[in-house]
């Protein structure tokens, strides 16, 4: 009876070690199954940012947005990703999307051409940006 | 009114052809952590950088939140419990170049950069003299700095149970390809 006990606590702490340590050392998820919490075009998001920064943090930051527009540039990282540029009708600023480094670059549309991603918001820098993104 | 107009025109046409301002939407912010149990890196991208030439004025700024870290338990216990990135969205870094005029841009080099200050990082404003390097390479402008930041100095506190996991002293590292700002 006693040792059964033993083998059953042994047992769950072997089993919670183990949990814990998966969790641990967890990587960061794609974006790839979550569901978008919106959608919204690059321009429509950019001038809510430019026009009340704190109510668009509130609506928006924090969540996974579909969003579309077009390309207007197209930056390589130092770590070989790509960060992405979409309109966002002002002259120099817009929505400033970096590309999951798992992204295929056959994927990415020329400058120019509309996009369409789904990408973490996280707030405003000049640029809106998005982080984790990936193309749909 | 002849004089005025060429006044006006050689002014303009200045204006025009100087390009002091130099930008970049994509620098990389990367930082270090060396501790007995651990080593962590985080990396930032998407850092936003300015400088301008004739000034020697540099500003920096990152949103704390495209800091990307290999386990996801880091970075939410980065965002939520240490730089809270919900309350202090963005860290900044506000500086001159003191030594600007020893600096030929017209020449490709590597010029020792001599910097002086205020970087805000988690809502508290410090003070720093970082030293950089700025090299010249066909009309690019590359600037490269690597210094040390204690958390404790922005009151940022690390939990006793993970202070063999976290370095008192964290290397981060500062690269940005800077090009002529277009308008």
């Amino acid at each position: 009876m006693k040792k059964s006990i033993l083998i059953i606590l042994a047992f769950a702490l072997v089993a919670g070690a183990a949990i814990g340590y998966y969790m641990y050392n967890k990587p960061v998820e794609t974006l790839e199954s979550q569901d978008a919490a919106a959608e919204i075009s690059a321009t429509a998001l950019f001038s809510e940012f430019s026009e009340n920064e704190t109510e668009a943090m509130a609506n928006y930051e924090g969540k996974v947005l579909a969003i579309e527009g077009s390309l207007i540039e197209k930056m390589e990282n130092s770590d070989g990703s790509t960060t992405l540029i979409l309109d966002g009708g002002d002259p120099i600023f817009g929505v400033k999307c970096r590309l999951d480094p798992s992204v295929d670059g056959e994927a990415i549309p020329a400058k120019g051409e509309p996009v369409r991603l789904k990408g973490l918001c996280i707030g405003m820098n000049a640029d809106v940006e998005m982080n984790q993104c990936i193309i749909l | 009114m002849k004089t005025i107009i060429t006044v006006l025109l050689i002014t303009v046409t200045t204006a025009l052809s100087a390009q002091t301002k130099y930008f970049t939407r994509n620098g990389t912010v990367t930082f270090f952590s060396s501790a007995p149990m651990e080593d962590i890196t985080a990396e930032n991208y998407n850092a936003t950088a300015v400088l301008d030439t004739e000034t020697g004025a540099v500003e920096f700024s990152v949103l704390m939140k495209s800091f990307n870290f290999k386990k996801a338990l880091m970075q939410e216990h980065f965002n939520e419990n240490y730089v809270e990135s919900d309350k202090f969205p963005k860290s900044t870094f506000k500086a001159k170049i003191v030594n600007m005029d020893k600096i030929d841009l017209t020449k490709d080099g590597s010029y020792p950069a001599e910097v002086e200050g205020e970087m805000t990082i988690h809502g508290v404003t410090k003070s720093i003299t970082p030293e950089g390097t700025i090299v010249v390479k066909d009309g690019a402008v590359n600037l490269e700095s690597k210094f040390i930041v204690k958390p404790e100095d922005y009151e940022i506190e690390i939990p006793d149970v993970v202070r063999e996991k976290i370095a008192k002293e964290i290397e981060v590292t500062v690269l940005a390809d800077l090009e002529p700002l277009k308008r």
